[in-house]
């Protein structure tokens, strides 16, 4: 019996930055979040990105370096958010290209007007890439065998409805160690 | 950074998630949680030091704050104002 081990090799964050406890006795300072468009309903688009964008924020040449690794568009998400910050577009101006351009690659996925955007579709696409980021062996837990290590593609966007989970820590474990039903080269057990 | 699909899905979100790799432990925050329900997605900011704020783009830029994420179960975190969460953000701090 053996299982396949995914291991992260690009999201490797270097921080060392320690969490620190919340704003005693200072007034908090509010992210700023975008403002929805009514004409073209932007929601999936404003609830996602202001996350994005506050993330950004907080270390932005920390979090310009990790978005460009995870992906194009996330790449040009935080070059956006720099033009942002030093006041040249507003967010909403580059909510609205980064908008454009994925309707332009992806129309009925991406549609203008009153019609909806699933938040999945955008997330998917704005963390996607193509190019291998990963790597995975397979173990067997009879012998204790353990293959190559092999390149693998493993995308940040986590999807997982197998029966038992119950949490995004084990979607995570799910999505990384699986079962595999190849026979052990070894001890030629499944 | 990690996203987790879990729309339509009985999954809670956990605070923190670690990470052993062959070498290292890494440990990944909750930073944002997309909230579906109505035709209408809002969010709610995880900031780093600890503060949640509710954030919907129909009442503006400014968002509003709710309290510190220790002070949420992760139950609550499940739903926002009847909204189902949709899409949960994490990143490596």
């Amino acid at each position: 019996m053996e299982e396949n081990i995914h291991k992260f090799t690009s999201f490797e964050y270097g921080s060392d930055e320690s969490h620190t406890s919340l704003l005693t006795g200072n007034v908090p300072v509010p992210p700023q979040g975008l403002i929805w468009d009514g004409a073209n309903y932007s929601c999936a688009y404003d609830a996602f990105f202001s996350i994005l964008q506050h993330l950004w924020c907080q270390d932005p040449p920390h979090w310009t370096q990790q978005f460009s690794n995870v992906s194009p568009t996330l790449h040009g998400l935080a070059n956006g958010f720099q033009l942002v910050s030093s006041h040249n577009i507003t967010f909403e101006q580059l909510r609205d290209d980064v908008r454009h351009s994925l309707h332009n690659q992806y129309g009925n996925m991406f549609p203008y007007g009153k019609v909806g955007t699933s938040v999945m579709d955008l997330a998917n696409k704005v963390v996607n890439n193509e190019e291998l980021n990963a790597s995975y062996q397979l173990e067997c837990t009879n012998c204790q065998f353990i293959g190559d290590v092999l390149n693998d593609y493993l995308s940040p966007l986590i999807f997982n409805s197998s029966s038992g989970i119950s949490s995004t820590k084990d979607q995570l474990r799910s999505t990384l160690v699986r079962r595999s039903r190849l026979f052990c080269p070894e001890c030629l057990s499944q | 950074m990690l996203l987790f699909s879990v729309g339509g899905l009985k999954i809670s979100a956990s605070k923190i998630i670690k990470l052993r790799t062959v070498n290292e432990s890494r440990k990944f925050h909750i930073r944002g949680i997309v909230y579906h329900g109505g035709f209408h997605f809002t969010s709610r900011i995880i900031t780093d030091d600890g503060a949640v704020w509710f954030h919907d783009g129909q009442l503006g830029a400014n968002c509003r704050y709710e309290k510190r994420l220790s002070d949420f179960s992760e139950i609550e975190l499940n739903t926002c104002n009847e909204r189902q969460m949709s899409l949960v953000i994490y990143a490596q701090d």
